[in-house]
């Protein structure tokens, strides 16, 4: 009959990866008497309980105590002594070593007497061990082990994933930031390891992040990339360092916004030796010539390359369009409205900053990003496209959240213009719910008919989002991309899966498609919300087109013409400096 | 006895081919067979209460819903014996020969693997039938008759449908 026959494997760790081996042995513990022995295997899972059907969520094991071993037993033929080679190896951290690494145990031989131990090549990490020594059995040297099983990542052992998925997701996801402006890289030699990262990234804001360090490595203004271990080449975040390092228990915590930050810091202004001219403008059209909207964003990073600060530069500006930068117009749907040409721009006492939002996300309604790796500016509806790899890249949950949609969708739509006049759609209205919205600006009536059909079509398309999880180290997005294809059947409500291209945000709400809105990224995970990239009506019109309760009361402009000598009302402000191209 | 007809929900993000999709692509497993000694069926619910902190107040329970249904059934497993043999390698027409088709690794602690779904059916334990999710698998030695493993296994209710292949 075979013995009973433990080896005690010691750890080591891949300081690169941060995955444990568990290969050398170091010792051969036996012959073992089993006193008792269980296994527990838990899963991890995640219940929802508010309502009568509770919702459950399968994740799989729980990463700590996931399966336990518990194990009682005697050095055979030896357990009245005391054993210097079992008491050194049944332990939990090694000795002479300057890492917390630990042991491991398997059963070498004697299997089919403790099968509870699994196959030979099964480990067990040695979480919790005590000798035990009574009086009333004569000082017996009994043991009890807590052990934790190692799993596997290639084996798929517990089948709740399909075979193709190898969801080998790094023990502990690293992060590490580097000074300077170039894009270093994760692996580059200054680049220091940092500690509690979240990044937070919108496509309406400057992207933010915060971290803490052991020590104040870093100080206010520093520019700095962020990069995850899982991704060494590219940046997750880049910017400066914006406020002062606070310390607290010898932890420091940095405070950082996204480079674009900077162009805040310079204004829209003409210097020269002596002069300074704050107020300027870029007119339109020029010399009988109307720009294109790529000319006037140049235009205004002409006065930052006048003034650039920390040698960042932002370059130009790229089209993520590809369409509206070379045109003159406000981007427009054709079925809705004519073309318009982008006004003259008077940016008097403007950041650059401001400058680019106001022509950009407030008048186009664009959104405003900027390059992670080198902080190019890009502008656009929609920035690139993202492929989820099956194997990698799996959603853990996926629930909807709030949305700023009507509570109905009307029968009827009413629109207003802000001298009062109205219209209708359909015409005749059928009986039913209405609602109304008023344009706050001039249309005329063939506008208001096709925009009011417009916002009645909208108003049914699906604009409900989602936030959707991904496990940590998963790095590859940016706010502003959307997906090829993204959706989850296992949840209630069901996100639906959309995969189509949107070739044109603005028009053709049936190819929309996923886009990221808002993201978090942290140690443990990342966090989408994502939304239809489908611009609609309101997202073009934003605070212009607005629901309403009921009717504007409608004015008339009259002239009267009185004795009084009129007040004389100053000229729209004079300018200092005219943009030319 | 029980019947437990396992089904693994193979969650896969190319769920009906399409790259992306998060879905169930349900995979039957093995079929079951266990002795019950013993077995227990709980239902609660889950309130939030708010303490009183006073004489005079009453404190306050709201109901927000129903915890999941959970049975926890007991009985033997297999013998000790019956597993490996003295190589230590999975006995042939062992206890662990039904499994082998549907385990990566067919060893003793795997026989019910967390998160997978169950369908029960027994004809003289009412309780148990239904569809239930593996919670906890524990295998343990019973300590007056040492060659057989006993297991516990804390089932779950699975609420919602299953899913059909590729749906």
């Amino acid at each position: 009959m075979t013995n009973i026959t433990f080896n005690i494997f010691k750890e080591m760790k891949d300081t690169t990866t941060g995955k444990s081996t568990w290969g050398n042995v170091i010792a051969s513990i036996g012959p073992i008497n089993a006193e008792d022995i269980s296994v527990t295997t838990t899963s991890e899972k995640l219940v929802t309980k508010e309502s009568n059907k509770p919702k459950i969520i399968p994740f799989g094991v729980k990463g700590q105590g996931g399966r336990v071993l518990s194990f009682v037993g005697t050095i055979q033929n030896r357990s009245m002594t005391y054993q210097v080679v079992a008491d050194t190896y049944f332990d939990v951290l090694q000795k002479n070593i300057d890492d917390e690494l630990g042991y491991a145990v398997s059963v070498t031989s004697g299997n089919d007497k403790l099968p509870e131990f699994g196959p030979p090549s099964a480990r067990w990490r040695v979480e919790q061990f005590n000798w035990d020594r009574a009086a009333r059995q004569m000082g017996q040297w009994r043991f009890n082990m807590t052990l934790g099983y190692v799993w596997d990542p290639t084996l798929n052992e517990i089948k709740l994933y399909a075979n193709n998925a190898s969801y080998d997701i790094p023990d502990n996801v690293k992060f590490r930031a580097l000074i300077g402006l170039n894009n270093g890289g994760y692996n580059h030699p200054d680049a220091i390891i940092i500690n509690s990262p979240k990044i937070t990234t919108s496509i309406l804001q400057l992207n933010k992040a915060t971290f803490t360090c052991a020590n104040q490595t870093f100080n206010k203004d520093d520019i700095i990339h962020i990069y995850c271990q899982t991704d060494p080449d590219n940046a997750i975040f880049f910017g400066i360092i914006n406020e002062a390092p606070k310390s607290s228990n010898f932890v420091t915590t940095y405070n950082c916004i996204e480079i674009g930050e900077l162009l805040n810091r310079v204004m829209c202004a003409k210097f020269g030796s002596g002069l300074f001219k704050p107020r300027v403008k870029i007119p339109n059209p020029y010399k009988g010539k109307n720009l294109n909207l790529r000319s006037f964003v140049a235009l205004i990073m002409n006065y930052y390359n006048a003034s650039m600060i920390y040698n960042y530069d932002p370059k130009w500006g790229n089209d993520m369009t590809y369409k509206w930068g070379e045109q003159p117009y406000i981007p427009y749907d054709p079925s809705v409205s004519a073309p318009v040409y982008i006004p003259a721009q008077v940016l008097s006492g403007m950041s650059i900053y401001k400058a680019l939002t106001r022509l950009l996300e407030d008048q186009c309604g664009m959104y405003i990003w900027f390059d992670n790796n080198d902080g190019t500016l890009q502008y656009g509806f929609i920035r690139n496209q993202i492929t989820i790899d099956p194997a990698k890249d799996i959603i853990l949950m996926s629930e909807p959240t709030w949305n700023n949609t009507e509570d109905y969708v009307p029968n009827n739509v009413l629109l207003y213009n802000n001298e009062g006049n109205y219209v209708v759609y359909p015409n005749p209205p059928i009986n039913g719910t209405y609602i109304s919205y008023q344009y706050n600006s001039s249309m005329n009536n063939i506008m208001m008919d096709s925009m009011v059909k417009k916002i009645h079509n909208d108003l049914q398309t699906d604009r409900s989002t989602f936030k959707v999880r991904f496990p940590a180290g998963v790095v590859k997005f940016k706010d502003g991309d959307v997906f090829t294809g993204i959706g989850d059947s296992t949840t209630d409500p069901i996100m639906p899966y959309r995969d189509d291209t949107d070739y044109d945000p603005l028009t053709k709400s049936s190819d929309t498609v996923w886009q990221i809105k808002d993201m978090t990224i942290t140690s443990t995970y990342t966090e989408v919300v994502v939304g239809p990239s489908y611009f609609s009506i309101f997202d073009i019109f934003r605070n212009t087109l607005v629901p309403v309760k009921e009717a504007p009361i409608p004015t008339e402009l009259v002239e009267k013409y009185t004795s009084e000598v009129p007040i004389s009302t100053q000229a729209m402000g004079s300018v200092d400096h005219v943009s030319v191209v | 006895m029980i019947t437990l007809a396992e089904k693994f929900l193979n969650i896969s993000m190319t769920h009906n081919g399409e790259n992306g999709h998060k879905g169930y692509d349900l995979i039957d497993g093995a079929t079951h067979q266990i002795k019950v000694y013993n077995i227990t069926d709980t239902r609660s619910i889950y309130k939030m209460g708010v303490s009183s902190y006073s004489q005079t107040v009453t404190p306050v329970s709201t109901v927000l819903g129903k915890e999941p249904e959970s049975i926890k059934i007991e009985g033997p497993l297999c013998k000790v014996s019956d597993v490996y043999d003295t190589s230590g390698n999975v006995k042939t027409n062992g206890f662990l020969s039904y499994l082998a088709p549907y385990r990566n690794l067919n060893t003793i602690y795997n026989v019910f693997l967390p998160c997978s779904i169950v369908e029960a059916t027994s004809i003289n334990v009412p309780e148990s039938v239904g569809t239930w999710m593996v919670d906890l698998f524990k295998i343990k030695r019973n300590l007056q008759k040492r060659e057989l493993i006993l297991y516990e296994l804390t089932l779950i209710e699975w609420c919602g449908d299953l899913p059909t292949n590729g749906a």
